[in-house]
């Protein structure tokens, strides 16, 4: 499976999603009101976001003037691109070891219901990019 | 689906955490109202710390034991699946419904498929061959109760080993890692008890307790995989359906499912039937007096009295009708076991308890249909070695206070403190 080339990348499709999710009248406030400034760490290779959904803001993680994360989600950068696509089940996934939280996990899988409206959105640009290399066939 | 319709709330609150941290008699008292003045309701949704939402719709509530054996049994109207959210009262994360309801959150033909690969093991002939190792635990459980000086809480020291044994050894889980998944088993059912929460928060009770148990699924299905054995998990490694393998993560929220249901109930039922004697001696007399000609229809008396399972929810599929009211498509449906269980037009004074009670058509094990209780023989069979061996070697059990366990989902009995043998 694929993933992500770099930080850029990573900023571009998973902030991305954020982004225009955070530009929906319907599902900003929603995502505002969870309260959660979410820290995507990746690995393979090393890039990082910080999602502050409180904030209605998207950082890269290099960037110093990023919020503190309330809760933060390692793992592969292929792995990233498969759980956006809602492809990956979250409880599975942290007990084999896929992926690592650390710090609120409530509020993490509280936000579930709103994931999944994201998938759609993140499919589209995706598709939109012509990177059809990361989709993933349900 | 249709679930935009305007419903008005009943006064009865049946939906709030502080009416499920109350005891079971007096809950009842709602549920009798509900039954004898509105046996069809519609209410506000549970509240719940899982996953708070104001816009989550109400649910109909079914109390009487003729709506619940209806709607168990037409499962293509009141469906179960994961894409209607599952089976529980408050709403969990897909990701956890995935990963722990297995068969309990689907529907035909998948339901069907897939709980024949253990349907199997279940059979009354199954269970009668297993028999002789059931007897065998309650014994030296009982040995052990007798071995202590004369007072323990009953429900670690009796309730809950039983079914654990028992479980334990017909999935295949390592003798040292029992405990451990019985806890964790135990707290899937305990979100709402302030006992499990502690610091955090009803979603880390659940999710620290499914990390233990997909831990352990994933160590036994690559274990069985390598090394086949006579056990449950060998049947999973190895069954197909549909034409392929389970996944690791199919067979995980299986094994999570068998762990919960083969711990969680039995155990109540235990507890639930060990104070009812304690405070009908009457009753207990005439068990142990006759014991072989009374205890199996003592023991759906047990069931019935217990009600182990106090809810699962059903979602309407298109727009039907209940009691002549219209439910539409989307609308959930909730049935409260206990209540059907103590519906006076069903059970001659419901809020007896009587041993010898015949017919006894409970639904403690489910209302019938495709979703009845895949382990009703194995319980039964639990509870009459257990009860057999409690009532001749301790006849002088006495029962003191129940601590009864907060949440909307088991009816459960926490602790349960007995003294004996002239202990105190």
């Amino acid at each position: 499976m694929p993933g992500f080339a770099d930080e850029d990348e990573l900023y571009r499709y998973i902030g991305g999603i954020f982004e225009t999710a955070l530009a929906d009248p319907e599902l900003e406030p929603k995502l505002r009101g969870t309260g959660l400034v979410l820290r995507q760490q990746c690995t393979d290779p090393e890039a990082a976001l910080v999602i502050d959904l409180p904030g209605g803001a998207v950082w890269k993680g290099a960037d110093a003037a990023a919020p503190a994360p309330d809760a933060t989600m390692t793992m592969s950068t292929e792995t990233a691109n498969a759980y956006w696509q809602g492809t990956v089940n979250l409880t599975f996934a942290m007990a084999k070891g896929k992926v690592k939280v650390d710090g609120t996990v409530t509020k993490l899988l509280q936000l579930a219901p709103l994931a999944k409206k994201l998938f759609p959105v993140y499919v589209d640009r995706l598709r939109a990019d012509g990177r059809e290399d990361l989709l993933i066939s349900a | 689906m249709t679930t935009t319709e305007k419903r008005t709330h009943d006064p009865v609150d049946i939906s709030s955490l502080a009416f499920w941290s109350r005891p079971p008699d007096v809950r009842e008292e709602s549920f009798a109202l509900l039954r004898r003045e509105r046996p069809l309701s519609w209410h506000p949704p549970a509240e719940t710390d899982l996953l708070p939402d104001p816009d989550a719709p109400g649910f109909w509530a079914l109390v009487t034991h003729a709506d619940i054996t209806a709607v168990s049994r037409d499962a293509e109207t009141f469906a179960s699946g994961q894409q209607y959210g599952g089976v529980m009262l408050e709403d969990v994360p897909e990701d956890m419904l995935e990963g722990a309801h297995s068969i309990l959150a689907m529907d035909a033909p998948r339901h069907h498929r897939l709980r024949k690969v253990i349907s199997s093991v279940f059979t009354p002939r199954r269970v009668r061959r297993i028999e002789e190792q059931i007897a065998e635990q309650a014994r030296l459980i009982v040995d052990d109760l007798l071995a202590q000086p004369g007072s323990a809480d009953f429900v670690s020291a009796v309730s809950a080993r039983l079914p654990m044994w028992t479980i334990s050894e017909m999935i295949g889980i390592p003798e040292a890692r029992r405990q451990e998944v019985a806890d964790a088993a135990n707290a899937m059912v305990a979100w709402n008890d302030p006992d499990y929460i502690g610091d955090g928060d009803p979603m880390a009770v659940l999710l620290g307790s499914l990390m233990t148990l997909h831990t352990t699924s994933f160590e036994l299905s690559t274990a069985r995989r390598e090394e086949p054995a006579d056990d449950l998990m060998t049947a999973l490694v190895q069954a197909e359906v549909d034409g392929d393998a389970l996944t690791d993560e199919e067979i995980a929220a299986f094994f999570v499912l068998l762990c919960v249901a083969g711990n969680d109930t039995t155990r109540q039922t235990s507890s639930h039937a060990i104070l009812a004697l304690d405070r009908d001696p009457g009753q207990r007399r005439l068990l142990a007096a006759e014991f072989q000609e009374r205890i199996d229809p003592a023991v759906e008396e047990f069931v019935r009295w217990a009600s182990p399972v106090l809810t699962f929810r059903r979602t309407a599929t298109r727009d039907t009708e209940i009691r002549g009211q219209r439910i539409a498509a989307g609308e959930r449906v909730v049935m409260f076991y206990h209540s059907g269980n103590r519906d006076e037009s069903v059970f001659t004074d419901p809020h007896v308890f009587d041993i010898t009670r015949t017919p006894n058509p409970h639904v403690g094990f489910g209302g019938g249909g495709p979703h009845f209780c895949l382990g009703s023989h194995l319980a039964r069979a639990q509870l009459r070695s257990l009860f057999g061996e409690l009532l001749t070697r301790v006849p002088d059990l006495s029962v003191g206070e129940p601590e009864w366990l907060a949440g909307n989902f088991i009816n459960g009995i926490k602790r349960l403190p007995v003294t004996f043998g002239g202990g105190s």
